[in-house]
């Protein structure tokens, strides 16, 4: 029991982060750490139960979480690169601008 | 029995399907697409008239033939004298408005989309009547409404056109719900929608009479809406926006008459089970002849007063179909009484003489370019042969002997009367004096007196042959029409004991003529020699006028109900706007929220924790590197360093351990 | 064995990429693509209906073993009803996709457009053919994710705000969803749609209600139910055209097949008799505030796509009534209910609405293409600039309306009859059916209405030069209208082909 409130505390602080963060980095931690949360919260229910599967899942779902984390953050490269900046806000806007300017000329 | 079969079948499906090939043939040529269109409507007719011998040499039962069409309902017609006395009216009909089409509505744009029209109305009006099953004959009514629809707004630049279709199409459709409902509630009775299914469930019994009531008057909701009755008349006067073709066929012959056609087929299917007849007799018959009688007199008193020449002809087909309703509730014995058989031999009457009325008009509006009967005048010396064919129709509308509608008109009156309701007796005479005075008013507005000045501005001409021929032969059927009454009610199988010789010497014969003579008098003198104390009393402003020049209001009220649903409409749609910022209300605050405990709870902690880490990590830093450079080739540094990390991990294994 | 329905699912799967690469060459190309493989489906889909007509349970079935060492298996499945839902929905995204061809001429990324909707295909045809309640749930959230990117990347206006409302709307359903399906896996142990409803019968029925509560509230959100409808008109009215017509007819038919099979299907049977009964009198209610809702807010809307969206919600409110007029007069016990006129009529109405609303989307959206303006006050007249649209909308407005010989006239006929022979039984539904009628009267005036400030009536006196140009829709737009126009009479004067489907169908 006390597990699941484990990750459910993991889970809001990575909502909350998620939530108010406006860097690029912190956004991809933030849901890192909701993912982990989730994967956890796999575990604890599956050891609980007697069940090997949390463990099977665990493995898979971090594959897969690795996987993942490796095109984000070359994304979030590319894209900081691209726009001089990693504040979310500001690289919107700056899109907003472009499109209008396009749509102008 | 093979040939019925069969023409039974094509007389609906050939210009059904036929209706298809019109926008093809159009795009090559126009001629060839004219006459392709009276070539089928020609075989429409002749297939409709085949008909009739089956029918009369038969026994007056239905034949009936059915193809599989979805699973548990079959498509199929349904021939007895009732539908074959429908369909050879309205495939007449058809030919002689398809062959007066050419003349009217000729150089006008969009003809395709008008003959395809046209023949989509001949087909599903047959298909109406001799459809077998309710379902079927619901499909067929609502698709005549469509084309109802699509006729009005044919010329739909006009805003005006538009209008007048959407009022019709929406008021049609109230009475079509109603007869969903009757449909549906039979069907539940009965487990079956076929006409034959129904009757020999009837025959079985162990059904609720009272139901059947119910059945009765949604029956008649449906029947009201599609026929003008009150209160849902104040369409037809709208429906005038059509081209004056439209308005001889649908309005005038055919469609208005599918209520009449309605009642009078479940009158029959009801007449099987006389238990039926008896719980109708208290609430519904009387109900249906006081809305025939009150709709007959209210048409009457409105045609009237108003000065559109398509208007008189609307009102008077409103209040014509009002003496068919009385008739059809003076049917207390269900289809063997004489009200039944009366009402439907004044509905084929009324068709000829209504409609040849509507082929005049359109001559007349085509050749001087108004509706409005003020500014006519005097239309007899350019508009001779109208002048003559309109005289007949008059004197046929007002039922003057011996022309159709003495007859017809007579036998409904004599109908009601033998019902022994004085007041509706009353009523429908008082209703034939104001025919008389409206029709005389009519007559004179249009054809009498000098020529107006509207007329002497334009050449007038009288209409074109093609428009004339067919209302010849309208005028002719008006003439000899009353004779056939016997070999009508042979044809229906009906026992009829009023003969024409005793229409003559009834007792009503001469109280009709007694009170024509006042009311005409009264007309002629305000019309015809322009007497100004009657035209003054006319045109006063008095509570009768204003009701009349209003239609009673009835419109009025109608409105004010659409535009109270718009204005609902629109407060929902406000209400709606305003609710539907909430999720998304809801979502920001909900992001405000953190967005405020972040900025409290961080800045403020995050300082001192800040410096905390930062604390940390400088002195472990400072400390790495402050090991960095001590030499590390020294055996007491590797000692030293060795025995701290096992003190440390011993400390860790206790802790975790319990040693 | 046969692997049709595998097909159905692995090759607009696989094709995805495919898709791709392709449209980064041509537009046309890849719109041919997608409306090949999706033909492909139709084919495949087709190949099963003997099998559904013939079987004793008129179901057919194929099972897969998936991971041999769990002993788990998924199965894929159609019956009547499914199978004529997902073959209308393949048939709808050909037409979408031809559409596409001249509606996304100019718009960017189109090759992402178009991998989008082939892989929006998978998770929407899946949706019907799946009898595994995970895969189910797998399906339906994957409609959302190339939804969301449809609408937000070449919608109007602020399409991502629209596209978000819709996502975060349906999601939050679709946890609803989640729940009941979770329960219901607690309950019975089993992930199979079949086995649960057998199992649920004998241990579930206390926790069934819960359960049939929360799954037909995740479904109503879908299906666009008052007063969850909230993300219907700005998602369908800030679509392109082809996801309108997409989403409007098959996406939101989707939330109600969900609760013909799921909730109806699965857990109804588990519920006590009363509180059954008041769940569907419950659900009578919600259809017919949908129903008036929908229809009074089209009458006065100006925005030609809005007006549409609100048509859309009105007759969501049409078919919950009509599943409200589920047969419960049967007697406790017997396991199978063949479907009644009203649910027959319920389902076909699912159908036509699909094919007419469809139909609808893409007239207004090849409007919006030729005329550049969305306000229909600034309408008019177009029936002489665009005969042949005119002659599509018109068909799809009056076959909204309910008129013969259109789709959607026979299928409400049936629903009424219907409705009588359950007022037979329980007569709480005799006020819903009155209202139901007058509201058909509603739809038809603001199809007429439609009509008139569309198509009729003059061209607006300013006749600037932009109006003066308008011109006639071109070719692949005007061959994806006839498909539909096509299907709208088929399905109104012979709707025999799907009637022998649907009367197949078992419930329990």
């Amino acid at each position: 029991m006390d597990f699941v409130i484990l990750s459910l505390v993991m889970m809001v602080i990575g909502i909350y982060g998620l939530l108010t963060n406006r860097q690029l980095i912190k956004v991809f931690i933030s849901v890192e750490l909701i993912a982990i949360a989730a994967t956890l919260n796999f575990v604890m229910l599956a050891s609980a139960m007697g069940v090997g599967l949390g463990q099977a899942f665990l493995i898979l779902a971090f594959s897969t979480d690795t996987a993942i984390s490796g095109v984000i953050l070359a994304l979030l490269v590319v894209v900081s690169k691209k726009y001089g900046t990693s504040d979310i806000g500001k690289i919107l806007q700056t899109i907003k601008d472009k499109d209008e300017s396009e749509v102008e000329a | 029995m093979m040939i019925e079969d069969v023409s039974a079948w094509l007389v609906w499906v050939l210009p059904l399907i036929a209706s298809l090939f019109v926008p093809l043939i159009g795009k090559y040529s126009a001629k060839a697409r004219d006459y392709f269109v009276i070539a089928i409507a020609s075989v429409t007719a002749a297939l409709a008239l085949s008909l009739v011998p089956g029918v009369i040499f038969g026994d007056g039962q239905a034949k009936i033939a059915t193809i599989s069409w979805i699973s548990g309902l079959d498509a199929g017609v349904y021939i007895d004298p009732l539908a074959v006395l429908f369909t050879s009216l309205v495939a007449f009909f058809g030919l002689i408005i398809t062959i007066y089409s050419l003349g009217y509505m000729k150089g006008e744009e969009g003809l395709t989309r008008y003959n395809y029209l046209l023949l989509l109305f001949i087909g599903s009006m047959i298909g109406l009547v001799l459809s077998d099953n309710l379902i079927q004959m619901f499909i067929f009514w609502e698709m005549v409404g469509l084309c109802s629809y699509s006729l009005i707004s044919f010329w739909y630049k006009r805003p005006e056109s538009v209008k007048a279709g959407t009022k019709v199409f929406i008021m049609t459709r109230i009475g079509d719900i109603s007869l969903l409902a009757a449909i549906g509630i039979l069907f539940t009775m009965f487990g079956t929608f076929s006409f034959r299914g129904i009757i020999d469930g009837i025959v079985l019994g162990g059904f609720d009479p009272e139901l059947m009531v119910v059945v009765a008057f949604l029956v008649l909701g449906g029947a009201i809406a599609k026929s003008a009755q009150l209160p849902l008349f104040t369409w037809l006067y709208s429906a005038m926006e059509a081209p004056t073709s439209v308005s001889a066929l649908l309005h005038a012959a055919t469609m208005v008459k599918a209520g009449i056609y309605l009642l009078a087929r479940f009158i029959l299917i009801f007449s099987v089970a006389p238990v039926i007849i008896e719980a109708l007799h208290p609430l519904w018959f009387p109900i249906v002849a006081w809305i025939g009688v009150l709709t007959a007199i209210i048409g009457a008193s409105l045609a009237l007063t108003t000065t559109d020449i398509k208007g008189v002809l609307a009102y008077s087909t409103i209040s014509q179909i009002g003496f068919m309703m009385a008739g059809l509730g003076a049917a207390v014995e269900g289809a063997a009484s004489v009200g039944w058989f009366s009402s439907l031999f004044h509905m084929i009457s009324h068709a000829f003489f209504e409609g040849l009325g509507f082929l005049l008009a359109g001559g007349i509006i085509h050749a001087i370019g108004t509706r409005d009967m003020r500014l006519m005048g005097g239309l007899k010396k350019a508009m001779p042969i109208s002048f003559i064919l309109m005289a007949i129709m008059i004197i046929t509308t007002s039922g003057l002997p011996p022309f159709a509608a003495f007859f017809s008109k007579g036998l409904v009156i004599t109908s009601v009367t033998e019902t022994g309701n004085l007041i509706q007796t009353i009523l429908l005479y008082a209703t034939a004096a104001i025919t008389f005075a409206y029709s005389i008013r009519m007559f004179s507005l249009v054809f009498m007196g000098k020529e107006s000045e509207h007329i002497q501005k334009q050449h007038v001409h009288e209409s074109s042959k093609i428009m004339l021929i067919p209302a010849m032969v309208l005028a002719a059927f008006c003439i000899i029409w009353g004779i056939s009454q016997p070999l009508i009610a042979n044809f229906m199988h009906f026992e009829l004991e009023h003969t024409l010789i005793g229409a003559f010497t009834s007792l009503e014969t001469p109280i009709f003529l007694l009170l024509l003579l006042p009311t005409g008098l009264i007309a002629y003198y305000t019309y015809y020699k322009n007497n100004q104390t009657f035209r003054r009393v006319a045109a006063g402003k008095n509570p009768l006028t204003t009701m009349l020049n209003h239609a009673f209001f009835f419109d009025d009220v109608y409105n004010s109900i659409a535009r109270g649903i718009s204005k609902f409409s629109d407060g929902v749609r406000h209400f709606e706007n305003t609710i539907s910022v909430f999720p998304l209300k809801f979502g920001q605050s909900v992001v405000r929220i953190a967005n405020v405990v972040h900025l409290y709870f961080d800045t403020k902690a995050y300082n001192s924790l800040d410096k905390l880490i930062n604390g940390l990590s400088n002195t472990t830093l400072t400390g790495v590197s402050k090991m960095r450079k001590a030499p590390s080739a020294s055996l007491r540094n590797y000692i030293a360093a060795s025995v701290v990390g096992f003190i440390i991990i011993a400390v860790l294994i206790i802790l975790t351990l319990g040693v | 064995m046969d692997y049709s329905l595998l097909a159905v699912f692995a090759i607009p799967a696989i094709s995805i990429p495919f898709v791709y690469f392709t449209g980064k060459k041509s537009n046309k190309a890849a719109a041919i693509f997608v409306a090949l493989i999706a033909l492909v489906t139709l084919a495949l889909l087709s190949t099963t209906v003997p099998a559904v007509l013939n079987n004793p349970d008129h179901r057919y079935v194929e099972t897969y073993t998936w991971i041999p060492v769990l002993n788990s298996s998924f199965s894929l499945f159609v019956d009547g009803m499914s199978l004529s839902i997902a073959m209308i929905s393949v048939v709808l995204i050909i037409a979408a996709a031809i559409f596409s061809i001249n509606y996304m001429e100019g718009k960017k990324n189109v090759a992402v457009y178009y991998a989008l909707l082939s892989m929006l295909s998978v998770g929407l045809v899946g949706v019907f053919i799946t009898s595994n309640l995970i895969l189910f749930y797998f399906c339906w959230e994957m409609m959302l994710i190339p939804a969301y990117f449809i609408v937000g990347n070449w919608g109007y206006r602020d399409s991502y705000k629209a596209a978000f409302k819709f996502f975060i709307f349906t999601h939050a359903g679709a946890v609803f969803v989640l729940l009941g399906l979770g329960a219901l896996y607690m309950a019975t142990g089993s992930t199979d749609m079949f086995q649960v409803q057998s199992a649920l019968m004998t241990h579930g029925t206390d926790i069934a209600r819960w359960i049939l509560i929360a799954l037909t509230g995740g479904f109503a959100v879908k299906m666009a139910i008052v007063p969850v409808h909230m993300w219907l008109p700005d998602a369908h009215s800030e679509a392109p055209a082809t996801m309108s017509a997409l989403l409007s007819g098959v996406i939101i038919s989707a939330g109600a097949y969900a609760i013909l099979r799921l909730s109806i299907g699965v857990v109804f049977p588990s519920v006590d008799a009363a509180f059954g009964v008041t769940f569907l009198h419950a659900l009578a209610i919600f259809g017919i505030i949908s129903a008036f809702f929908g229809s009074l807010i089209a009458l006065v809307e100006t925005d030609i796509k809005r007006l549409i969206a609100y048509s859309s919600i009105a007759h969501m409110g049409y078919i919950m009534f009509g599943i409200s007029l589920f047969p419960t007069n049967v007697t406790a016990g017997t396991t199978v209910i063949v479907v009644s006129t009203a649910i027959a009529g319920t389902i076909l109405h699912i159908l036509s609405h699909a094919v007419s609303k469809g139909l609808f989307f893409l007239s207004a959206g090849a409007i919006m293409h030729q005329t550049e303006t969305r306000d229909i006050r600034e309408m008019g007249g177009l029936a002489g600039k665009m005969p042949f649209t005119t002659v599509s909308g018109t068909i799809a407005a009056l076959s909204i309306a309910g008129a013969p010989p259109f789709a959607c006239f026979i299928s409400e006929v049936l629903i009424f009859v219907g409705a009588f022979q359950v007022i037979n039984y329980d007569t709480f539904f005799l006020l819903p059916t009155a209202f139901m009628l007058v509201a058909t009267v509603l739809s038809l005036a603001y199809s007429l209405r439609f009509i008139s400030r569309v198509f009729l009536g003059t061209a607006k006196a300013k006749e600037t030069p932009e109006h003066k140009q308008i011109l006639e829709v071109p070719k692949y737009m005007k061959i994806a209208l006839a498909i539909m126009v096509v299907m709208v009479i088929l399905i109104g004067i012979y709707p025999t082909f799907f009637l022998n489907l649907i009367q197949t169908v078992q419930f329990g």
